[in-house]
């Protein structure tokens, strides 16, 4: 357990409905996961998986049903085990009546961050979300992008040894979202463990080395992306003069598109129409590819399953 | 201890910046000092119904106060706030305990304001001020340590609204325990009672108040409040948070 940033085991929580709904809600039905150190994780699922409820549960912000949760070795209720571990909440609203940099001072002293250095650890969390110019003004002025830059700037002034991050690219305009990716490369780098929710799966897949994808509060696949993205059916690449071998393949073809230079690629996934392709004499210049699955394409294909078997 | 001072520090802050703190203050000390204005209405007897009118006045402004904490902790649990601080290394005691200080502080400097003010005009109004005024107004401002608690209890609890009118109902209910002396597990058992602080008769009327009963007024003060944020403690750190 030590090796892992975090571990859960059969973790389940059911909320309580209203008083007039019977049955209470289960959010999450037996998660057992793992995440070693120094990785970059993304906990996918559709709206309403459980993924802010992991999250929840693994800051001990709400009591599992049942199960276990370890964050870096320790008990999710170990509250000293939370001076290593940086937290963004989802939709974070911090106090609206305090400036950024008296936030920031708020939270380096119960992080226990050493007076002496508080001062330039704020200073260079504030550098790294580029917030600077605004630390002096009140959050109640601030705009969704900006409160969600200084929430990303409290989870650095401890130096953390894992990063959970709960919906982090939101509200952040393109500017925001590279140097939210480059954060995440710099915390990786230092040898930190990022684990964080999104639904911008492009972004996932650039950065993340394991991932994880929920739905209805059941893990349908976890484990490193070259695993999970293997190999998946054959690209075929057409060059430009071959336009009616093109159009002849695109009819059985799942996906096609065609490239700057007039050349086409088209993908086919079903073995059978892959076996007919090798079997098959191809005119000189047309290019036969392994085709690997991309994160978009698992997270549909599996949630897509669940739902039919759902 | 620090995370403690912390979070009363960021509390206090935050209630300081409220005007309408500033505003109940000031409208209570010019209110206390018109009753000079009555004397010829209430037949010379203004010091009597100022003394009266100060410490209503320092028990609503005390209750107001806790009122502001009765918004203010449910607000920071429901915009996810709290959770942002419960995810650093406090625990959840530390932050209700955090929060009480700060509120209590308010309480006490916002009720304390009054009493000094009320002591101020007495004085030059009068060029005297009678032990028992003071005694009462002492027993006015400590009152604060229990409402604070009970406010803090709902405020962790129940939504916004909810709190502040139960703290209100109970507060007010808290004061006529005379009127609930035939209900014995009410009178002096759940309910706190809060009528032990309440000195207006004798404070009006110049009867001088013994000391080791302000002691143990005081003394059961605070034992109520310890047993009742440990309660309170006690249901918040199963609650699930935002």
């Amino acid at each position: 357990m030590d090796d892992h940033a975090i571990v859960t085991e059969e973790l389940s929580k059911q909320y309580r409905g209203a008083l007039w709904r019977l049955r209470p809600e289960a959010a999450l039905k037996s998660l057992s996961l793992s995440v070693p150190r120094g990785v970059v994780f993304g906990f996918l699922g559709p709206n309403g998986a459980g993924k802010t409820t992991t999250i929840r549960c693994l800051m001990d912000l709400i009591r599992p049903s049942s199960g276990n949760a370890w964050v870096l070795g320790a008990p999710s209720g170990d509250v000293a085990i939370r001076q290593r571990v940086g937290y963004l909440p989802d939709n974070p609203m911090f106090s609206p009546h305090l400036t950024a940099m008296q936030f920031l001072k708020l939270c380096a002293r119960l992080l226990k961050v050493p007076g002496d250095q508080r001062r330039s650890r704020i200073e260079s969390a504030l550098k790294e979300v580029d917030m600077m110019e605004s630390a002096s003004r009140p959050l109640r002025e601030f705009s969704r992008g900006m409160i969600q830059r200084i929430g990303i700037a409290q989870t650095l002034l401890n130096e953390p040894d894992l990063l959970i991050l709960d919906e982090p690219l939101v509200g952040l305009d393109p500017h925001g979202r590279k140097d939210l990716l480059e954060i995440v490369r710099r915390q990786k780098q230092r040898g930190a463990c990022i684990f964080f929710c999104s639904h911008i799966l492009s972004d996932v897949e650039k950065l993340c080395d394991q991932v994880g994808i929920l739905f209805k509060g059941r893990l349908l696949c976890s484990g490193p992306l070259t695993e999970l993205l293997g190999a998946k059916g054959m690209n075929v690449l057409v060059p430009a003069k071959e336009e009616s071998l093109a159009r002849e393949l695109m009819l059985d073809a799942e996906d096609s598109h065609r490239e700057a230079d007039g050349s086409w690629q088209l993908s086919f996934t079903s073995e059978s129409k892959v076996k007919r392709l090798q079997e098959r004499s191809w005119p000189e210049g047309v290019l036969l590819q392994p085709r690997r699955e991309g994160l978009e394409e698992l997270f549909f294909r599996l949630t897509k399953q669940e739902k039919g078997d759902g | 201890m620090d995370e403690v001072l912390a979070i009363a520090q960021s509390t206090w802050q935050r209630i300081l910046k409220m005007f309408v703190v500033y505003l109940l203050v000031g409208c209570a000390i010019i209110e206390i000092g018109i009753t000079l204005l009555y004397d010829t209405l209430t037949m010379h007897h203004h010091r009597m119904l100022m003394v009266d009118l100060s410490l209503v006045l320092t028990t609503m402004a005390g209750l107001l106060t806790v009122l502001a904490l009765a918004f203010d902790l449910p607000r920071e649990m429901r915009e996810g706030g709290a959770a942002t601080l419960l995810s650093k290394p406090i625990g959840r005691y530390q932050y209700l305990l955090g929060k009480y200080f700060g509120i209590l502080l308010v309480s006490l400097v916002v009720t304390g304001m009054i009493a000094t003010g009320f002591c101020l005009v007495h004085w030059l109004s009068f060029k005297s001020l009678p032990p028992s005024a003071i005694q009462g107004h002492i027993l006015a401002v400590v009152q604060v340590i229990p409402i604070a608690a009970i406010g803090l209890f709902f405020a962790a609890l129940l939504s916004e609204a909810a709190a502040a009118i139960m703290t209100a109902v109970t507060v007010w209910i808290a004061h006529s325990t005379p009127m609930l002396a035939k209900y014995p597990i009410v009178y002096g058992g759940l309910l706190p009672d809060l009528n032990l602080f309440n000195m207006r008769a004798e404070a009006t009327y110049n009867v001088a108040i013994n000391g080791p009963y302000l002691l143990m007024v005081a003394a059961w003060g605070i034992a109520y409040s310890v047993a009742l944020f440990a309660l309170t403690a006690l249901i918040f750190n199963q609650r699930d948070l935002k």
